[in-house]
């Protein structure tokens, strides 16, 4: 078994791993006070949406007003090139949290347990959460029971989105992704599986940040771009219908028709280069990397 | 014991699934240029049977993959190509309680085919026309020397998921649109890649229509509300002498269809017991529809330009 165990299948992939640094004025967001109307800055981790990062052949600024991955040859019009990504992966992803209310709007690795949840959304972002009869969801009691009804399960560990919480031998699972560094800033480690490795490929990415809350004006609610409102697990349950939604399938390959003002990108200067040689030399030496996603697009 | 199970175990060889290649029909066929059909043009059946391109395929004798090509030239702006292989489908009303009414008659699914579509510019096609089906993949290069296969075919085929690559099952049209904004002039080909053939004479009819402008009102200006009907009569293509005899009522059974009665099918002469409660309700239109054997006659008023069949009053009335 040992030797099987150590049979190199030279497979010309590697995973790529290194820390996320996702700056300050990205978890920052002005938020109006629900009672007072008064407008303050709040710095939160809650607020970093979704990261989605990738490896490609180069970044360019030719293309777009930001930085973005080179695109293959146009087929369509009006319908941009593909990216050709060698790989990728995400720093949290969308989850449904029990609620239609929140479709679309809880992503992994941002929040601790149901208080936390309704915590950022009745208190911070001033859009309290509402159950399927619009009453507004002040227990977290009530919602772990609408949670295990719904779902049909027994412990908050099997919901992706409580990451403060202990598996079924009692073991603390921490989930939640980011942490404030000492500049600061906010840090979560990344994982891209299975690369396909080609050298000098770059690293980049972008943060899908949450709309700004502005029901009198442009009625939009606190929402991303990345996730697809019209698909996903659908719930017909008694008067229930409505999706769960669930991410976009193609973030990677057309990230500009996601990408809008308000998000954040890995700018030209911060394009990590992947320079090992083969697949081989970087699983035998992996670079060490960090990714800064500092560019704010406008 | 062994011997009695192998006496029954050998009673069919199954042999009728699969699909044999038939004399004096192509497996991979040419339909050559089409001419964009005007959507003014889609109004009446027999323009549209007239403008329309019908061809039949069979298994290819030599080839792995049959299938039909044909190609258009573009002028700049938007066509909607549909392609209808035979003949009609639809799930059959199993409740013995509320049957839905017109779907009682049983799907005859043997006499189905399916063909699916891909359109791209003639230039990254990979087949030979009449020869070999082939695809619209492409080599790319990035910028870092890596190879990537680049699919071409720009006839995107939504799944009901949302899904790219998606394609209509057996007997059911496929349609896209294609926007040439970019290739004015150029030539494209429309490929139709047999995915199966019908188990009743391993013949697969089909029509494909090129027409102007988006896919959007297609229907309304063809005067329909299901794309199936968009191409009339297509188990028949109009120069095939014997298909009538062999495809039988299909015409009448389309039309049916298209106007939902298909139930006037439903054999209740045959079976008007218990087991076939909706018997009771089988209509037989007598003014629009006659029933003669088991063919659909339409009124000669009806068939006539200028009328219509008003379905729900069983009457002919003014277009």
């Amino acid at each position: 078994m040992s030797v099987g165990c150590s049979y190199d299948e030279q497979l010309p992939q590697a995973n790529i791993s290194g820390t996320l640094v996702i700056p300050r004025e990205a978890a920052t967001r002005t938020v109006l006070d629900p009672i007072t109307g008064e407008a303050s800055e709040v710095t939160d981790s809650r607020f970093i949406g979704p990261v989605y990062l990738g490896a490609f052949p180069s970044i360019t600024e030719l293309d777009y007003g930001y930085a973005h991955p080179e695109m293959g040859p146009v087929i369509q019009a009006d319908i941009e090139g593909n990216t050709y990504p060698y790989g990728g992966g995400s720093v949290g992803r969308f989850d449904f949290a029990c609620f239609e209310y929140l479709a679309c709007r809880t992503p992994t690795g941002r929040f601790s347990d149901y208080e936390d949840l309704l915590g950022f959304f009745n208190n911070v972002v001033g859009d309290p959460v509402q159950d399927a009869f619009g009453n507004q969801v002040v227990s977290a009691g009530y919602f772990q029971a609408v949670c295990y009804d719904l779902f049909e399960i027994t412990a908050d560990y099997e919901m992706e989105w409580i990451s403060d919480v202990s598996d079924y031998e009692g073991q603390k699972l921490d989930r939640l992704d980011f942490v404030e560094n000492a500049d600061g800033d906010f840090e979560a480690p990344f994982d891209l599986w299975r690369v396909n490795y080609a050298p000098g490929m770059k690293l980049w990415g972008w943060m899908d940040a949450p709309t700004d809350l502005d029901f009198g004006v442009a009625n939009q609610r606190y929402k991303f771009a990345t996730c697809n409102e019209q698909n996903g697990q659908q719930n017909n349950e008694y008067n229930n219908d409505f999706v769960y939604g669930v991410t976009q399938i193609d973030l990677l390959n057309f990230p500009g028709r996601y990408i809008g003002g308000g998000d954040w990108v890995v700018g030209l200067d911060d394009v990590v280069s992947v320079d090992a040689d083969t697949a081989e030399d970087y699983r035998a030496n992996p670079q060490e990397i960090t990714v800064r996603i500092a560019s704010k697009v406008e | 014991m062994l011997f009695l199970l192998s006496i029954f175990g050998c009673d069919r060889s199954g042999e009728e699934y699969v699909p044999k290649s038939v004399d004096g029909y192509e497996g991979v066929a040419v339909l050559g240029e089409v001419t964009a059909i005007a959507r003014d043009d889609l109004a009446l059946y027999d323009d549209r049977r007239d403008l329309i391109s019908y061809s039949t395929l069979t298994l290819p004798r030599e080839q792995l993959f049959g299938g039909a090509t044909a190609t258009f030239v573009a002028d700049g702006g938007t066509y909607c190509v549909l392609v209808d292989p035979e003949a009609v489908t639809w799930n059959q009303s199993v409740d013995f309680e509320t049957p839905s009414e017109i779907y009682i008659k049983k799907d005859n699914t043997s006499d189905d085919g399916d063909l699916d579509l891909s359109v791209g510019l003639s230039a990254n096609y990979t087949g030979t026309p009449g020869y070999q089906m082939g695809n619209f993949e492409q080599a790319y290069e990035d910028s870092l020397g890596a190879q990537v296969t680049v699919n071409t075919n720009e006839c995107a085929l939504v799944g009901s998921r949302g899904q790219t690559g998606a394609h209509s099952g057996r007997a059911t049209p496929e349609f896209c649109e294609i926007d040439t904004t970019l290739h004015p002039g150029r030539e494209y080909t429309i490929a139709m890649d047999t995915w199966s053939l019908p188990l009743d004479d391993d013949l697969l009819s089909f029509g494909l229509a090129v027409i102007e402008g988006s896919c959007d009102g297609v229907q309304d200006a063809a005067r329909v509300t299901d794309w199936e009907c968009v191409i009339p009569g297509e188990s028949c293509p109009p120069d095939d002498a014997d298909c009538n005899a062999r495809e039988g009522s299909f015409a009448a059974m389309e039309y049916a269809y298209c106007n939902l009665v298909q139930n006037v099918f439903c054999d209740c002469a045959l079976n008007p017991s218990e087991d076939n409660p909706s018997c009771n309700t089988c209509t037989t239109g007598s003014i629009g529809f006659a029933l003669v054997g088991d063919e659909l006659t339409v009124s000669p008023l009806c068939a006539s330009e200028g009328f219509v069949a008003d379905l729900n009053a069983n009457l002919c009335a003014a277009d």
